[in-house]
């Protein structure tokens, strides 16, 4: 609330400011309702833009749809023997046991 | 080469080791090979080597990490050098200019550095079948090695 009023007095300035230039003209035309009712008005305005910094700052936005999955590398592995992995594209060899085979690695890849 | 040219080549490895790392809970349990490591090495890398010579260079990597998880290996360093020529010869023909081939070497080299860093964080893993497959390398007379 106080935010509310905060922005209706910066309001209601801005228009006393702005009235003050009109005022000298406008004491001769005798427009003093005018001005109230634009007082009056700025307030009324300035408290709904006060009000509206409560309201969510953050825009978002559907993010981009993932990328598709890369074609799996090792989807042309062989075994050229019992027990031996090779991965074409790693150039590599691997034993049942799981570690590296460079000997077969050197059979298969040369 | 020298000495100091493979501890150059090598020494790209220690920003991998950790990213190889990393990868390792991706795996099987009976896979030790780091997929995911590799994946990342392999699959967009530029054609700077032929399938043979890529091979070449793995068998180089990985000997040059079992040096340092497996006891009772060390590098020949003449054999080493012998091997990364072989392994790296021809270059490829678009090499054409010596900014070409510099180039060329620092990209072998990289990817040499590369490969030790995924054998080393594997080996570091699973020593027993990593010195396993290495003793096995090193019994085989078909297949020459570059220790001592």
């Amino acid at each position: 609330m106080r935010k509310a009023i905060l922005g209706a007095t910066l309001m209601a300035a801005m228009a006393t400011s702005g009235a003050v230039g009109l005022s000298q003209s406008a004491v001769a035309k005798d427009n003093t309702g005018a001005v109230i009712g634009g007082l009056v008005a700025g307030a009324v305005i300035g408290a709904a833009v006060a009000s509206s910094v409560n309201h969510p700052s953050k825009i978002y936005v559907n993010p981009a749809p993932p990328p598709p999955p890369r074609p799996n590398p090792w989807a042309n592995a062989f075994s050229p023997s019992p027990g031996v992995t090779c991965y074409p594209v790693q150039r590599a060899c691997y034993k049942a046991n799981g570690a590296y085979a460079a000997n077969m690695t050197a059979k298969i890849f040369r | 080469m020298t000495n100091f040219g493979i501890h150059k080549a090598l020494i790209a490895a220690g920003a991998v080791v950790g990213l190889a790392g990393a990868a390792l809970a991706q795996d099987l349990p009976d896979d030790l090979r780091l997929d995911g490591a590799w994946e990342d090495l392999v699959v967009d890398q530029e054609p700077i080597l032929t399938d043979v010579q890529f091979a070449k260079l793995n068998n180089l990597a990985f000997q040059a990490a079992v040096t340092k998880i497996c006891d009772g290996y060390e590098l020949d360093q003449a054999k080493f050098a012998e091997g990364l020529s072989d392994a790296t010869y021809p270059s490829p023909a678009t090499v054409t200019t010596p900014d070409d081939m510099k180039h060329w070497e620092t990209a072998v080299y990289f990817r040499l550095g590369a490969s030790y860093g995924i054998f080393l964080a594997e080996g570091n893993a699973h020593p027993d079948a990593f010195c396993a497959n290495a003793a096995e390398l090193k019994a085989d007379a078909e297949v020459p090695n570059v220790w001592r």
